[in-house]
Formats: C-alpha cells, structure tokens, sequence
C-alpha cells in the first residue's frame, strides 16, 4: 500500500479515536497496537510497540516534570502565586487582558529555567488559569495563553529540544541557546500586542474594571512578591553559577518554596496532601501520553510513512525559499500530532543532507524549527500543551472553545517564522557576538 | 533460478548512531559490502538514531523479535549480558588494538576461540541474539574544562568528574575523583559553568557535542575504548536462506576487523588534527603515572571478575594472552609500547 | 438489583480508597526526590562528595510515581479526553460511547500488562540488572509496570461494570 494511503488511515482513526472520548494517551496506545498486529507478523511487534514508552519515562531530565509541577502546585497553594498576582493585577488591571500579558510575561520568565514544555505550560497553568478564571476571563482564550506561553519553554534557552537538533545537527548548543533568545522575546512581545488588540475589539474576553490604584498601594504590593522572586532568583542562580544543572535546580526551588511556606506558615498538611495529589495525576498523565506518544511514533517511525513524507516534501524541484516552506509546513502539519521531540529525533538526520545540499544556516533552521515545535504544542488535534491545560481545569474549559482560541496563537507562531525568514539576524545576531 | 534463489529479503536494522555519527559511516561500507556479496538479495531498512526502540531497551526489542538487528554498545547491556562488557575495562586494548579484535572475534572454536565463544555464548542464551562481530572505536580519555589539564594522578584527586555509569563511574572513584552523573544533554552547559571539572569521554565527542568551546584538553592515552557490537535476531538469521546467511557472517567480520584497525584510527588521526585546528591542547600523561593509574584501577577489573563465573574466565583469558602480547612487542623492540601494558 | 449493586458500590468504594492510597504514597515519592536531588547537589557542591545513587533512584522514582499513580489518575479524572463530541449527546448513549471507548482502552492497558509481566519476568529469569553504577536488579522496577497497568485495568473493568449497572437502571426507569 502506498504510504500516503496508509498515513491518511492512521491520522483519520486517531481523529476518530479521540472524537469518541478515548483519552488521548490511550487513543494513541491503542492505535498503536492495532497498528503493532498489522505491521510486525504475528505478535512479533507487541512487544516493542506496548513498552516503547519506558525508555522515555526513565530519562533523567523527565524528572524535572514532577518537581516542577509540584513547585507551582506549592507556589500557588502556599499563596505566593495569588500574592504576585495581587501584584500584576495592580499593576496591569487597567490595561487591557493584563493577567493574560503577566501569564505570557511570566511564561517567558519560566522559560529561562525549564527545558520543557510540558512542566512549562503545567506551571504558568497552575499559576495563573485560577486568576483568570476568577476574573472571568474567557476560558477558551485564557487556555490558549497558557498553553502558548508554556511553549516558549521549549525556544527560550534552556531547551531540551535544541540540545536534540544540535547534537544531531552538529550544531553549536551554545549558539543555538543564543539564537533562541530574541525570537522567544519577539513571540513573548507579539502575544502582549495581540492581547491588548484583542482585548480593545473585544472586551467580553477579559473583563476589566475601574478600580485604581495609587502608586504607594502599588509599590506597597511589591514586598509581597518577595517570595516567588526569592525561588526564581534560586533557580536563575543555581543554574548559571553552576550550582546544579537545570533538572536539580527544580528540586532545590522547590525545596525553596517549602521552607518559605514553612516559614510563613501557609501550608498545612491537608494542602500539602492536596499538591502532592494533584502532582501526580499530572505526572500519571504526562507519564502516559509518553508511553502513548512514544509508541504512535514507532509505528509511524517503523511503517516507513514518516521517512516518505519526508523524502516527498525534499525532492520537490523547488528553489530554497520554497523548500524552507514546505518543510516549515510539514513541521505544522506533524506538529498537529506528534511529540516534537519525536518529530526532531526522526527528521533532523534526513533533512541534514538536504540543508547542506541547499547551503541553509543549520542555527538558523534550528530556531525556525523550535518555533514551529511551539505551534506544533499548540496545535490541534494533538497540540500536548492545550491537553494539559485541559487536564489543570477539565471542568472550566471546553476542548473546542481551546482549539478555537488557540488559532490566533498559531498564527503568531507562523508570523514569527515569517519574520525570522526575511530577517535572519534576528536569529543569527546574538551568537555572533558569542561565538 | 526458481523463485527462492531470486527472493530478496529485507532486515530491520535499528542502530544506535545517529546519521552524523562516525559510526554511522562505517555502517553505510557494511551495507554496501552486504549488497554487493549478496548480489543485492539482502536489504536492509535502517532506523538510525535509537528511532524505534529506546536504546537502553533495544537489546530488549531484538531478543522478542520488534527489530531483526542492531547496532549499539554491549556496555549498554552490561546488566543483561555483562560479558559482553569486556571490551570497555581499562586499558584492554591499549597499542593493541589489532591483536584484541583479532583475539576477542576468534571464531575458530578451542581453545584460541574461547574467549570469543564466551561471549558469543552469553548473547545467545541470554538475549536469544547471534553476535556478529565487535568494533574497537574511539579513544576515551579525560576531557578538561578550560584550559585544565589533568595529565597526572595528583590533578584527578577529587576533581568532579562526569561519568556515565558502570565501568567509567569506577574508573573515576577509583581515582580518587568525585563521579558526577548527568545526561549527555547537560554536559554542555555543566562545562560552561563549572558544574563538572572534566568528564571521561571519546575524543570527537569535542568535535560531535562542541565540548571544545568550553573544554580545552584531552588528556591520552585512552583509559579505555570505546566499542561497539552488531547483533541479529536468532530467528531472523534462520529466516535466511543458507547462502545469505553465511554471506552476513562474513562480510560482518572483515567489515568490523576493517572498521577496527583502519577506519577507526584514520578517524580518530582526523578529529584529533581538527580537534588541534580548533584550539584543544592534547595532553599524555608520563609513564609514570600510567602504571599508578593502572593500579589504581586494578580494582574496577577485580570488580569485573565478580560479575559472573564467565566474567572471570574472560578476565584470566585476558590476561594470560596480554602476556604473549608484550613479550611479542618486546621481541620486535618496541619496549617502549610495551611498557604500556 | 438494590443489594447487587450496594455490595459493587461497596467493591468500587474500597478500589478507590486504596488506589488513593496508593496516589498519596506517589506523592510523597515526588518528596523524596526533592530531597534526595538536593541532598545530592548539596553533597557535591558544598563537600565535594556528590553520591553515586542518586541520579538512578530519582529515575526509579520517576516510573513509581507514573505507574502507582495512574490508577488513580483514571477515576480522578486526570486522563485527557476530546469533549467535542461527547459533551452534547444525550446521556444513554454517552453511556455507551463510555463502555466502547473503555472496552478500547482496557484492550490496550491489558496488552501493556501481558507485555510487561514478560519484561519483568524476563528480568527476574536472567537476573537482569541495571546497567549503571547501582546495578540492582531491574525486576522490582519493572514490577511497577505489571502493578500500575493492573490497577488501572481493575479501573477500566469497575468502569464498565458501573456504566452497564447504569444503562440498566435507566431502562427500568422507562
Ligand atoms: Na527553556
Ligand atoms: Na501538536
């Protein structure tokens, strides 16, 4: 059978899987047996297939997930989260959607000490999907900010994504980790813009109201976020002193946030029982779209469709701008279902030639590709940071009202591609005074 | 011709190595030369990069049949299979890496074969896998961050040393230095900052993971080096026809004594010249210090004696035929290599 | 009807408490980690003595928390399902869209199981051990698998026993 043939029959039984309400770890798995049975003779491939997932969940920088989570869990329970958010509110409550900006502000934070855009998207969730919520901003849109700050995890340095390509590309990790800050900014600066506009177009998406604030009550809120900036400026400081690396820094922050609730005495044991539950069914949940995504991506891998898709996009006689775009688009496309470490892992090898043949910047591709990843997270139907923003408040938002805002963000992500494509410095500009 | 002569047959091949990769290369030469030796009638789909199966796992996926043969480090499966491990202990293959390929691929059965068979053996029963042959790569030594050059025993003496598990975490306690464990992916950044002081790791890992911005040494000789294994499903070797069969055994064998003693070091000569042009100091250390530091490490082979009966017997084996080794070398008047043993 | 399905409340009652239980211990396993990866990064940077375990443990400690926790996790509500489809669609048949899409999943988490009582047993038959520094053997860990795809397969049974003991309710209603 030919393999577009077989590419459309997996991605329209997936489609159907998850419309029926399978979850979505387990319309993967159980596709992915399916696909195990028809691929392998015999039973030969079940093996492989059901335990692909295991390998990933024993990989140390996974660990940094749960802790993570559990920090935000902390942060928020032991109110330094609603503190500094008493603070952005009294700074930003007059502008337009202003909690949305402190999210996509604070996600750009985040980023520079998570590799990751699952923890990411799990801790500007858990930190600010409440407030909004409380505020009655949109749902829909308030899950898109999220889910969308939470990517810039993955192009703000450190990423584990561009360790990937690097390593595979044999490409500066050190340049690309520069290469990624001033797009990271630009997508950070672009969501604030279109929030704002929105917003101004929009009122009903976040509400806002005429309480003002002098500057003395303003200034006066900032001895309250002391806390939260203690733990970033831990984090911040133990990675880039070299203290620890980036995964043990998550354990020593959230050591941090203990000890400071401890302190303020604004946790008890009853709440702490409550973070720890609720890190776990996160994690559990993460954990299993792993194994689930993992094991879709061997069949896919193994059926050789991936491979093909890819050979088709290259060999189109096409001059480069056009190849960049059509590989771009084929990153949206395998964005739309695919783990992006996944997606980087099986393409980077086979594009390679193709990069050097066409004489294209491996740094600049690099970030072009991260920024696809964070539309691929993004991106329905199985955009993995809309999910998990999905599972912090399943009853609060609808995966369609999700889906629906979550296109705009897209289209940021697309439009940052766009500028990146006619001006390449700003990629290429800060590792060259590094490098 | 009846239909089964022209039959072609195809093998899923996973490797660890990703497309970049030294060792990948090599592999494109041994599929070439399986093509050609079997007029084309054996193919393979190759899955570079650990794609398919986690690599930890791998050894896992070719005993239950998911993949039909694979490429990856035995010391990956020391805990599956600790013979096959044999091939990382300190110093081993030390100037002598022709006669240890030549000794450990000794498929002549014997007693000159038992050491072969040992391990040939262990793959079979334990992971219902047929070795094909050993590949003697790349030099590890000691990676210095900055300008630091750990060339004798003293400068080891609790430094914070990454390593990456199992034998080269015991290199590292046993000289006295702090082993530090991380993922690959962290090094990087750990050398930027100082999180580590060296690591032990192959030289083109400067080139391959850019080690050399931040880490400027390298310090030889090898403390061991680095090896790989090609392994096919039992089942999937007997699927073969006869001819295909014997044709994948050979071309396996000279095509990893070839990799062995001609392409590895032509390799290693190239990266160490681009390592040069690209400002890493290669520092050695003095005899002196190579027979301190090999009884320092005396007891990571003690260690690998207790793993299991065979593992010992390796051991004994291996030390008997390093003898015959050095007193060759001495006959034709290289004292000097020979001091290295 | 009434006593059959008080004595099932009673069953499913007590299958949730315990794989709370087991949840909560998940949890502080995620403690344990933080402790231990800073007891790490403290040893190695104010002592100079970084351990040698800890890098393994947090791994080991990874897979608990995933596999002790994912049973839990089903009845919780924390897998992450499409709504688009089920969230308007009258209630008996989302009833049996539930038995289907539960019948689909147990199928898969029954699969994993049987796969992963011959990984686990395969480690305990050849004395399999961990590659790394520790080498302790890996059956133990792996047995985390085989516990976690149990229990969650219990869940996924309770689920469609419950669903079913529903469907007929609601007929009798009518
Ligand atoms: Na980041
Ligand atoms: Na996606």
């Amino acid at each position: 059978m030919e393999w577009y043939i077989v590419l459309s029959i997996l991605v329209v039984s997936l489609s159907f899987f998850l419309f029926l309400g399978l979850p979505v770890a387990f319309s993967l798995g159980f596709l992915s047996i399916i696909c195990a049975l028809v691929f392998w003779p015999g039973t030969t491939g079940l093996y492989g297939v059901a335990l692909a997932g295991y390998g990933h969940m024993g990989n140390y920088t996974l660990v940094c997930v749960p802790l993570f989570i559990l920090m935000a869990q902390l942060v928020m329970h032991s109110r330094m989260g609603t503190d500094s958010y008493e603070v952005a509110d009294r700074f930003l409550r007059r502008l337009p959607g202003g909690l949305g900006m402190t999210s996509a502000v604070f996600g750009a934070i985040f980023g520079a000490v998570c590799g990751a855009s699952t923890a990411g998207t799990a801790t500007v969730g858990l930190l600010s999907l409440p407030e909004m919520i409380k505020r009655e901003y949109q749902a829909g849109m308030s899950g898109a900010i999220v889910a969308f700050s939470g990517a810039l995890s993955i192009l703000i340095p450190p990423s584990v994504i561009l360790i990937l390509y690097g390593t595979l590309a044999n490409e500066s990790i050190g340049a690309l980790f520069a290469g990624g800050i001033i797009p990271g900014i630009l997508m950070t600066v672009l969501a604030l813009a279109y929030i704002f506009i929105r917003v101004l177009i929009d009122p009903d998406v976040a509400p806002r109201d005429d309480v003002r604030f002098t500057w003395k009550e303003k200034f006066a809120s900032l001895s309250k976020v002391w806390s939260l900036l203690t733990v970033i400026f831990i984090l911040l400081f133990t990675i880039y002193t070299g203290v620890a690396t980036p995964t043990e820094a998550s354990a020593i922050a959230c050591l941090a946030v203990f000890i400071i609730a401890f302190v303020k005495k604004t946790l008890d044991v009853k709440t702490t029982r409550k973070a720890l539950l609720h890190t776990v069914k996160t994690t559990a949940m993460i954990g299993w779209i792993i194994i689930g995504a993992t094991s879709f991506g061997y069949v896919i891998i193994y059926s050789g469709c991936a491979a093909e898709l890819t050979d088709f996009v290259v060999s189109l006689p096409l001059p480069t701008t056009a190849v960049v775009m059509i590989l771009m688009l084929g990153f949206l496309i395998m964005g739309m279902f695919l783990d992006p470490a996944a997606i980087v892992m099986m393409t980077t090898p086979i594009i390679l030639p193709i990069l050097t043949a066409l004489e294209i910047d491996t740094l600049w591709f690099g970030i072009l590709m991260a920024v696809n990843m964070c539309a691929g997270n993004i991106s329905p139907p199985m955009g993995l940071n809309l999910y998990i923003v999905k599972g912090l408040v399943p009853d609060k938002i609808k995966l369609a009202e999700l889906f629906k805002a979550a296109v705009p963000f897209i289209i940021l992500d697309i439009v940052t591609i766009g500028l990146i494509m006619i001006f390449p410095e700003i990629v290429t500009w800060l590792p060259s005074l590094i490098v | 011709p009846n239909m089964a002569q022209c039959k072609t047959y195809r093998l899923k091949f996973q490797m660890a190595w990703h497309t970049q990769h030294p060792q990948y290369k090599a592999y494109k030469e041994f599929i070439k030369r399986v093509k050609e030796a079997s007029n084309g009638k054996l193919k393979f789909t190759v899955f570079p990069a650990s794609q398919l199966i986690g690599r930890n796992e791998a050894l896992d996926g070719l005993k239950s049949g998911t993949i039909d043969m694979l490429a990856g480090c035995g010391t990956y499966y020391h805990g599956m299979v600790p013979e096959g491990d044999v091939d990382w202990l300190p110093y081993i293959s030390l100037n002598n890496r022709e006669k240890f390929w030549d000794y450990m691929n000794n498929d002549q059965g014997g007693k000159a074969g038992e050491f072969h068979d040992i391990i040939y053996n262990a793959y079979l029963e334990k992971a219902n896998a047929v070795w094909l042959t050993n590949i003697i790569c790349g030099s590890s030594g000691i990676i210095g961050r900055g300008n630091t050059e750990y060339n004798t025993m003293e400068s080891l003496k609790n430094i914070k040393l990454r390593a990456a598990g199992g034998v080269s975490t015991r290199v590292a306690k046993a000289w006295g230095a702090c082993p530090v464990t991380m993922a690959t992916g962290e090094i990087y950044p750990a050398l930027q900052r100082g999180t580590v002081d060296a690591l032990i790791f192959y030289a083109y890992g400067l080139k391959d993971y850019k080690f050399f911005e931040v880490a400027k040494t390298f310090s030889t000789p090898p403390v061991f080096t680095w090896a790989d294994d090609l392994w096919i499903n039992k089942r999937a070797l007997e699927r073969l026809p006869e001819d295909l069969r014997n044709t994948l055994v050979t071309v396996s064998r000279e095509w990893g004594h070839w990799a062995s003693v001609e392409y590895w070091p032509e390799y290693e000569a190239e990266n160490e010249k681009w390592c040069r042009e690209n400002g890493v100091k290669f520092v050695s250390m003095d005899n002196e210090n190579i027979e301190k530091s090999k009884k320092m490490l005396e007891q990571v082979w003690d260690w690998y004696a207790k793993e299991s009966p065979e593992c010992e017997r390796l051991v004994d084996l291996i030390k008997t035929e390093q003898k015959t080794w050095t007193a060759l070398k001495k006959d034709s008047g290289l004292e000097k290599i020979a001091g290295l043993q | 009807m009434m006593n059959k399905n008080k004595g099932l409340t009673r069953i499913m009652d007590g299958i949730a408490s315990f794989d709370e239980k087991l949840a909560e211990i998940a949890g502080w396993i995620v403690v344990l980690m933080m402790l231990t990866i800073s007891y790490d990064v403290v040893m190695r940077y104010a002592f100079n003595s970084p351990t040698t375990w800890s890098f393994e443990v947090n791994r080991y400690m990874l897979i608990m928390v995933v596999f002790i926790g994912a049973a839990w996790t089903l009845p919780a509500g924390g897998h992450v399902t499409v709504d688009i489809a089920t969230e308007r669609i009258p209630e008996r048949k989302r009833i049996v869209l539930d038995i289907i899409t539960s019948f689909m999943a147990g199928t898969y988490v029954l699969i994993f199981l049987i796969q992963s009582v011959v990984f686990t047993y395969d480690a305990l038959e050849h004395n399999v051990r961990s590659t790394e520094y520790l080498a302790w053997p890996l059956w133990p860990i792996r047995a985390f698998l085989v516990v976690g795809a149990a229990l969650l397969f219990l869940e996924y049974i309770l689920r469609i026993v419950r669903n079913f003991s529903q469907l007929s309710q609601t007929h009798e209603e009518k």
